[in-house]
C-alpha cells in the first residue's frame, strides 16, 4: 500500500459513502490517484475495505439491505472512476473473461478484479453478476479467451462455480478463482478444479505468471456427494421450507427475534442449504463452521439467542438426514458447539 | 490418395502412420482418431479449433505441428512444439498460385499431400530458428497435408516427426486426421462468419444511451433467458438529447422472423420516427403500422410488446414522463414517500391491427421518485410457488423506495433470477428491468 492512502482519505471516502455522496467519493478516489496511489491499492484497500465495513454494519443490523445497496452503487462509481484512469493495454498479455457464477450477486468484486487485470496488462471482458455456466460456455466457444477469472463471495456460488470450471476446462481455458467464499487457502478452489486461487486482486500478477497454458483434468466428485448435491439442487425449496419450520419450532416463543419476518427466515434457511451444498462440492467442512459463525453474529444482532445459528444447522440436519447420504454426518461433525 | 514428393522419396513407411498401434494398426488408428475427434468436438471459434487440432497432434503424432488457415489478408500460421503446449502464430501474405510452386503453396493449390525438407518452412514460421531446432531433434522432413472442405483446399496441416521415412502411398491415419481437422476448421469458419453478424445485431440490441444528463438517472439490467435466441427477446434503446430522453423497451413475440432481426427493425423504426415526432403514443402508432403492414397473416406475422417513454427534465430534481404501452407490463411509480402505484395505461401489441390506438399518460417524478419498467419475464417468471407476479414486484419496490435506481434494478434482477432458480432446468424467458429517477435528495 502506498502512503497516498491516508487515514484522512479513508475517513473522507467512508463519510461520502455514508451520506450516499457519489461525487465526493469519486473525488476522493481521483485525488488519491493523482497523488500517486496504486490503482489496485485504491480498489482493494479503500473501496473494497469500506464495502466490507458496510456489509458488517448490515450484519450487525446497523443498516438495511437497501442502504447497503446504496453504498454499493457509490462503490461502483468509485471503481468506474479508477477504471477510467487505467489505460487499455496496447499489447495485452491475453484476454480474460471475468464473471460471477450463478447465485453470486456481488458484482463489485468482479469489477475490481477486472480493473486489476487491466492494470496488469490484460484485455478484459466482464460478464457480471450471476452468470449461468451455459452463457459463459457459449462465450468461450465462440471467442478466443485465455483466462476465466471467477469471483465467489457467498457459499451458494460454489456449486455453480464448479459448472463454470467444467465449461472452461472443456474449452481448455484455465480458471483463476477468488473471493471470500473460497476461504483463506487454495483448498476449495482446487476442489472446484480451478487452475489457481488468488488470495486477493493484489496476488493476481504472481498467480497469472504461473498459470498453465491449458487446465489439467478436473478432480472427480465422489458418487455419494454427487447424489447429495443432486437432491439438494432439486429439493432446495422443500428442504429450506422444512428447515425454516423446524427452526421456528425449536426457537420457541422466547427465542424469536427480529428475524421472524417470513422472508428473512426463508432466506436464512435457504442460506444454510446452499452452504451445505458448498461444503459438499468442496469437500470442506469448514464451510459449515464459517456459515455458523456468520449466522451467529447476524442473528444475535437481531435479538436471537446465541445458540440460534446452531439450532438452524440442527434443523437442517434433521430435515435432510433421511434423504441424504453424506450431508447429515458432515453437518454433525462440522457444526460448532451452540 | 497419392502423394506428390517434393524431394526424392524414401522407401520406408512414414513413422506417423505407425506411431501408435504397431501390433494392431487398425485398432491403434481408431483409438487415435477417436481421441482427436473428441478433442475437436465443440470448437466453434477458429482460434480454439486451431489450438485443439494442434494439441491433438502433438505429441501424439508428431513432435511439431503447424496449421495454415486463410485470414483476411493472407494466411495465419500457427504451430505448436512439444515443450509446453503453447502456440506461436505468424501472419504471412497469400503465396502465388501459379508457376514453379513448392511446399505449402503447392499443397494449397493442388490439394495433394507432399513431403518437404524441414528448411522449407522458414517462410511460414515466426521464429527463424525453428527449422534448425527441428532438425536437431531428428526431424529432417515435413509431411504437409491439405485441408479440404466442401471440395476446396483452404489450408494445410504440417507434421514433423523425428522418424526417418514417409512414403506410404495410402497414409490412412494422417489423411483421415487432416480431413477431420478440415471439417472442424471449416465449421468454425462458418460459425465465425455468422457470429460476426449476430454480434453486430446484438450490439444494436444493447442499450444505447444519450449523453448523460445531471439529474436523470437510468439503471437497466437485461438478463438473457435460456430459450433459443431466435425465439424471442427483450431489447432496450435509449435515445434523445440532454434533458429530453426517449426510452423504448420491447419484447418480441416468437414468430417466423428471428427476434434479433425484428428487434433491430423496431428500434430503427422508432428512432427514425422520433426525428419528427416525440410523443410516445404516436411513436407506437408508427411502429404498429409498419409492423402490421410488413406482416403476412399466418406466415410472417411480426408482433412485439413495448413501452415507450419521453422523459423531460423540468428542473434539477424533477422529471415529467409521458408514456404509452403496447401489450407490455404496466410501469410502476415508486414514490420515495412510500406509495407504489401501477400506472393506469393500456394498449394492444404492436403488429396486430392497423386500427390500434395508443393512449398516453403523464407521470411526474420528484426528488428520489422512480419509475420501474419491466418486461414480461419479470411478472411472468415461473418459480415456487407460481408466478413472480406484480404484487411481489410492488412489495420489493416498496422496500427499495429510498434506494438509488441501480439498487432497485439489482434487487429485482436478483429476486427474479433466484425465484426461477427454484425450478432448475425449466426454460426461462428474458427479463429486463429499467429504473428511471432523479438523483436522491
Amino acid at each position: 500500500m502506498t502512503n497516498a492512502l491516508t487515514d484522512d482519505a479513508r475517513a473522507a471516502y467512508g463519510a461520502a459513502v455514508g451520506r450516499s455522496d457519489r461525487q465526493a467519493a469519486v473525488a476522493v478516489v481521483r485525488n488519491l490517484l493523482a497523488n500517486g496511489a496504486d490503482p489496485v491499492d485504491v480498489l482493494v484497500d479503500l473501496v473494497c475495505a469500506t464495502q466490507v465495513l458496510v456489509g458488517a454494519r448490515w450484519q450487525r443490523a446497523v443498516c438495511t439491505v437497501a442502504e447497503e445497496h446504496a453504498a454499493t452503487t457509490i462503490a461502483e462509481a468509485a471503481v468506474a472512476a479508477v477504471g477510467a484512469l487505467i489505460p487499455e493495454p496496447a499489447r495485452p498479455l491475453g484476454r480474460a473473461l471475468v464473471a460471477c457464477p450463478e447465485r453470486e450477486w456481488h458484482a463489485l468484486p468482479v469489477r475490481v478484479v477486472a480493473e486489476a487485470l487491466r492494470h496488469h496488462g490484460w484485455s478484459v471482458i466482464v460478464l457480471g453478476a450471476s452468470t449461468p455456466a451455459q452463457h459463459l460456455a457459449d462465450y468461450l466457444r465462440s471467442r478466443r479467451i485465455d483466462l476465466v477469472a471467477l469471483s465467489c463471495s457467498v457459499p451458494a456460488a460454489l456449486p455453480p462455480a464448479r459448472r463454470v470450471v467444467e465449461a472452461a476446462t472443456e474449452a481448455r481455458v484455465p480458471v483463476v478463482a477468488g473471493g471470500r467464499a473460497l476461504g483463506s487457502g487454495p483448498v476449495r478452489a482446487a476442489a472446484l478444479g480451478a487452475a489457481a486461487w488468488a488470495a486477493s486482486p493484489h496476488a493476481l500478477a504472481d498467480v497469472l505468471g504461473a498459470l498453465p497454458a491449458a487446465p489439467d483434468a478436473l478432480p472427480g466428485v465422489a458418487r455419494d456427494r454427487q447424489v447429495d448435491l443432486a437432491e439438494l439442487l432439486l429439493r432446495t425449496p422443500e428442504f429450506s421450507a422444512a428447515t425454516a419450520g423446524a427452526w421456528h419450532r425449536a426457537l420457541g416463543a422466547d427465542g424469536h427475534g427480529e428475524a421472524d419476518a417470513r422472508w428473512e427466515v426463508d432466506y436464512l434457511a435457504e442460506h444454510v442449504v446452499h452452504s451445505l451444498a458448498a461444503a459438499l462440492i468442496t469437500e470442506d467442512p469448514s464451510v459449515i463452521s464459517e456459515c455458523q459463525t456468520w449466522l451467529t453474529l447476524l442473528l444475535t444482532a437481531r435479538g436471537h439467542p446465541a445458540a440460534a445459528a446452531r439450532m438452524l444447522l440442527d434443523a437442517l440436519r434433521q430435515t435432510v438426514e433421511t434423504h441424504l447420504v453424506v450431508a447429515p454426518r458432515l453437518l454433525e461433525t462440522a457444526a460448532l458447539p451452540g | 490418395m497419392a502423394w506428390l514428393m517434393f524431394e526424392e522419396p524414401t522407401a520406408q513407411g512414414h513413422p506417423l502412420l505407425t506411431a501408435t498401434g504397431r501390433d494392431s494398426p487398425a485398432a491403434g488408428e481408431t483409438a487415435v482418431l477417436a481421441e482427436v475427434t473428441k478433442q475437436l468436438l465443440g470448437a466453434l471459434a477458429i482460434d480454439d479449433a486451431v489450438r485443439r487440432s494442434l494439441t491433438a497432434c502433438v505429441p501424439l503424432l508428431a513432435c511439431w505441428a503447424q496449421l495454415l488457415v486463410p485470414g483476411r489478408h493472407g494466411y495465419t500460421c500457427t504451430s505448436v512444439g512439444p515443450e509446453d503446449g503453447r502456440t506461436a502464430t505468424v501472419q504471412v501474405a497469400r503465396p502465388a498460385t501459379v508457376g514453379p510452386l513448392s511446399g505449402h503453396a503447392r499443397v494449397l493449390t493442388t490439394g495433394l499431400a507432399e513431403v518437404v525438407p524441414i528448411e522449407s518452412i522458414a517462410f511460414w514460421v515466426a521464429d527463424e530458428r525453428t527449422p534448425r531446432e527441428l532438425r536437431a531433434r531428428g526431424a529432417a522432413e515435413l509431411l504437409v497435408l491439405p485441408l479440404i472442405a466442401r471440395g476446396v483446399p483452404f489450408g494445410t496441416l504440417a507434421l514433423a516427426d523425428p522418424g526417418t521415412g514417409h512414403s506410404d502411398p495410402e497414409p490412412t491415419l494422417v489423411t483421415e486426421l487432416a480431413g477431420r481437422v478440415a471439417v472442424a476448421l471449416d465449421a468454425a469458419r462458418v460459425h465465425a462468419e455468422r457470429a460476426r453478424i449476430a454480434d453486430a445485431v446484438a450490439a444494436r440490441r444493447a442499450a444505447n444511451r444519450p449523453a448523460s444528463t445531471p439529474g436523470i438517472v437510468l439503471a437497466s439490467r437485461l438478463r438473457r433467458g435460456t430459450r433459443p435466441a431466435e425465439d424471442g427477446g427483450d431489447f432496450l434503446d435509449v435515445a434523445g438529447t440532454a434533458g429530453d430522453w426517449l426510452v423504448f423497451l420491447g419484447d418480441v413475440v416468437p414468430c417466423r422472423v428471428p427476434a434479433p432481426l425484428l428487434s433491430v427493425q423496431a428500434q430503427d423504426i422508432v428512432r427514425g420516427a422520433s426525428r419528427f415526432e416525440r410523443r410516445p403514443a404516436e411513436l407506437l402508432r408508427a411502429l404498429n403500422l409498419e409492423l402490421t403492414e410488413r406482416s403476412r397473416p399466418g406466415d410472417d406475422v411480426r408482433l412485439l410488446s413495448a413501452v415507450c417513454l419521453r422523459v423531460l427534465q423540468t428542473s434539477a430534481d424533477a422529471l415529467d414522463v409521458a408514456l404509452s404501452v403496447a401489450g407490455h407490463p404496466r410501469p410502476l411509480v415508486v414514490r420515495r414517500a412510500g406509495d407504489v402505484e401501477v400506472v393506469a395505461v393500456h394498449g394492444r401489441l404492436c403488429g396486430a391491427s392497423t386500427t390500434t390506438v395508443y393512449t398516453e399518460v403523464q407521470v411526474s417524478l420528484g426528488p428520489g421518485d422512480m419509475l420501474l419498467l419491466v418486461s414480461d419475464g419479470v411478472p411472468d417468471a415461473e418459480g415456487v410457488p407460481g408466478r413472480f407476479g406484480v404484487d411481489r414486484l410492488a412489495r420489493l419496490a416498496y422496500a427499495y423506495r429510498e434506494a438509488p435506481p441501480a439498487a432497485l434494478a439489482d434487487a429485482v434482477d436478483l429476486a427474479v433470477t433466484e425465484f426461477t432458480a427454484r425450478r432448475p432446468g425449466e426454460p426461462v424467458d428474458d427479463s429486463t428491468v429499467v429504473v428511471i429517477g432523479t438523483e436522491p435528495p
